[in-house]
């Protein structure tokens, strides 16, 4: 069995009283897409917020590529393979985009507080950016303002600036979100292609995108680990019948 | 950071070849701005002239910050005030050359620059703002009580000395060529930062700083080393006007001054590099022809404040800037 890339071991995230994250236990298995689905306000954003660093934990521990991870800042997370992208599209507007999917790729640069040298010697990741791009079916966009594009582009941009980092672990916040159905068999096709490789964990509420693409689901409801196994285990979980259909099931 | 507020012409859209660095449109506006350098001192007061200079080096250290990092200090005239005040006292008291005494100045600000950004940028926005302006009042206080500054009389009998050990910084021409020439190579230096890979970092941080940050970026270290970056080159225009002026006062360090570069960064126009140049002149001139109506001048300024908050947000050169899609 493979080993975890990310574990997470009783994660709380308290807002005054209310824990909108409660002692979650999850675990990421190296090389497999795994679903993070449960209810709206389930805390599964908040998960997220916790596993990047975006937000400190209230208590917990988490373990990523064999190290801890749970008190080190966001930019630093990302620098060790953890990537994500956000359930509200996150681009930069004003810049083009291939400007976006390069400025992630200029991360890789050992330094970039070089002030006195032309932005000109970043156009060596013009083509990386393009192909990343193309990936993502950008291509034409390439030059347009970021913020004019569609909504269902700037999510797809948002990918590409996430994949242009070639993150180990790629958390993806309800990627499929607000775009029609073609654009979603695109977007799906794309997570099993880019998670050839690497690990992705996925926030996802449309259902039969689950079914057909993660190997592992984990349920949350009000902040707690309700199922956790395969797409058909949790299916048929009586739990998860009742967080989603509603609390009358009694 | 609202969309709608953005710049309309997109960071990165295919480059047309660059002159010296500027873009095409940008080269034409500094060839301009040469020519006025060239040409004013016959029509214009040269000390005016000069004084309007340096708080266009002021204003583009400030743009740096606000317009280019998306960070709003209240407190630059901190830098402002203390570069001065440096750069006079190591002029005038150790003798330092023209040279080392501008770089005294200008260091000091810097240094200052790193504490306070240091202090400020734990917060964002607003609370930001207050802290630099909470940071500056103190350090007036002190100017207030230091007897170094020479409190309400002003630090008095700045000695200009010489450039280079060799050029007579009392004669009014080689003043004018000096202080001339060192404007335009800081409106070339900030147009470079602007365009460097540095700069296009703190451009992404005022797009979006939290996808900065998981895209692996320490946004702390940038804006830190921006604010610096415009801390000293603050300190630098004041020790430019320390040098010219011969005195250093109280009101350089008072947050009027503050409030002056706000004004003169957003007349000209947030996040361009022109609008620096065209927001100080506008703004000096004014000031000139008001001076002797007194209070008058506040509440003009006040108006003209409202007004370009309220209608005109993107500046002069901003709009044009939108108008001609072209960077200015
Ligand atoms: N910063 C915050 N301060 C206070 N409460 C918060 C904060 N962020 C989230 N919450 C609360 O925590 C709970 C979980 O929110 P979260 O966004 O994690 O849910 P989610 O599972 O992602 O829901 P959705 O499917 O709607 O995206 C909600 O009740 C929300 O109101
Ligand atoms: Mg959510």
């Amino acid at each position: 069995m493979a080993e975890a890339i990310l574990q997470a071991r009783g994660i709380t995230r308290a807002f005054g009283a209310f824990k909108a994250v409660d002692g979650v236990d999850l675990d990421v298995r190296e090389g497999e897409i795994h679903a993070l689905i449960g209810p709206n306000g389930a805390g599964k954003t908040t998960c997220f917020n916790l596993l990047t660093g975006d937000m400190p934990v209230t208590a917990g521990e988490i373990r990523f590529d064999g190290a801890s991870i749970t008190k080190l800042a966001t930019h630093e997370i990302a620098r060790r393979g953890l990537v994500r992208s956000y359930q509200i599209s996150s681009i930069f507007p004003a810049f083009t985009a291939l400007n976006n999917v390069r400025f992630a790729l200029q991360q890789q640069r050992s330094s970039n507080f070089d002030f006195w040298r032309s932005e000109l010697r970043l156009e060596r990741f013009n083509d990386r950016a393009m192909e990343l791009l193309e990936d993502l079916g950008l291509a034409q966009w390439a030059h347009a303002r970021a913020g004019d594009l569609p909504y269902g582009r700037k999510r797809a941009l948002e990918i590409a600036t996430t994949l242009a980092l070639d993150p180990k672990l790629i958390l993806l916040d309800e990627p499929t979100s607000g775009m029609g159905r073609e654009d979603i068999g695109r977007v799906t096709e794309l997570i099993r292609k880019i998670a050839k490789g690497r690990s992705v964990l996925m926030v996802e509420h449309n259902l039969p995108v689950v079914q057909g693409l993660c190997d592992r689901v984990t349920v949350l409801a009000r902040g707690r680990v309700i199922a956790q196994g395969n797409y058909a285990e949790v299916a048929g979980n009586d739990l998860v019948v009742e967080a989603y259909l509603g609390t009358a099931h009694a | 950071m609202s969309d709608t507020n953005a710049p309309r012409i997109a960071v990165g859209s295919p480059k047309a070849r660059h002159i010296l660095g500027f873009e095409p449109a940008r080269f034409v506006a500094f060839v301009l701005f040469v020519a006025v350098v060239a040409l004013a001192p016959m029509v214009v007061y040269p000390y005016f002239l000069m004084r309007v200079y340096c708080f266009i080096i002021f204003a583009l250290a400030y743009n740096l910050l606000l317009g280019f990092t998306g960070l709003m200090s209240f407190g630059h005239a901190a830098f402002f005030g203390m570069g001065g005040y440096l750069c006079g006292w190591a002029a005038r008291e150790w003798g330092l050359p023209f040279e080392l005494a501008v770089l005294t100045g200008t260091v000091t600000a810097g240094l200052m620059g790193l504490v306070f950004g240091w202090i400020a940028i734990r917060r964002t926005g607003l609370y930001f703002a207050m802290i630099t302006l909470a940071l500056a009042q103190m350090v007036y206080f002190v100017a207030l009580q230091a007897d170094f500054t020479g409190g309400e009389n002003g630090m008095q009998r700045i000695p200009r000395g010489t450039l280079l050990g060799f050029f007579d910084l009392s004669d009014p021409t080689i003043l004018y060529w000096t202080i001339g020439v060192l404007t335009l190579f800081s409106v070339y230096a900030v147009n470079r930062i602007v365009h460097s890979p540095f700069g296009q970092v703190l451009r992404a941080i005022r797009e979006n700083p939290v996808r900065a940050k998981s895209l692996g970026y320490n946004v702390d270290r940038y804006k830190l080393l921006s604010f610096t970056i415009s801390a000293a080159l603050t300190g630098f225009a004041a020790s430019l006007k320390a040098v010219i002026f011969g005195i250093s006062t109280l009101s350089d360090i008072d947050v009027m001054t503050s409030t002056e570069v706000v004004l003169i960064t957003l007349v000209g126009g947030i996040g361009t590099i022109f609008g620096s140049v065209v927001g100080a002149f506008l703004i000096l001139s004014m000031e000139h022809f008001l001076a002797p109506y007194g209070p008058w001048l506040l509440l003009v300024e006040g108006v003209v404040f409202m007004l370009f908050v309220l209608v005109f947000r993107r500046g002069i050169v901003g709009g044009l800037q939108d108008w001609l899609k072209r960077p200015l």
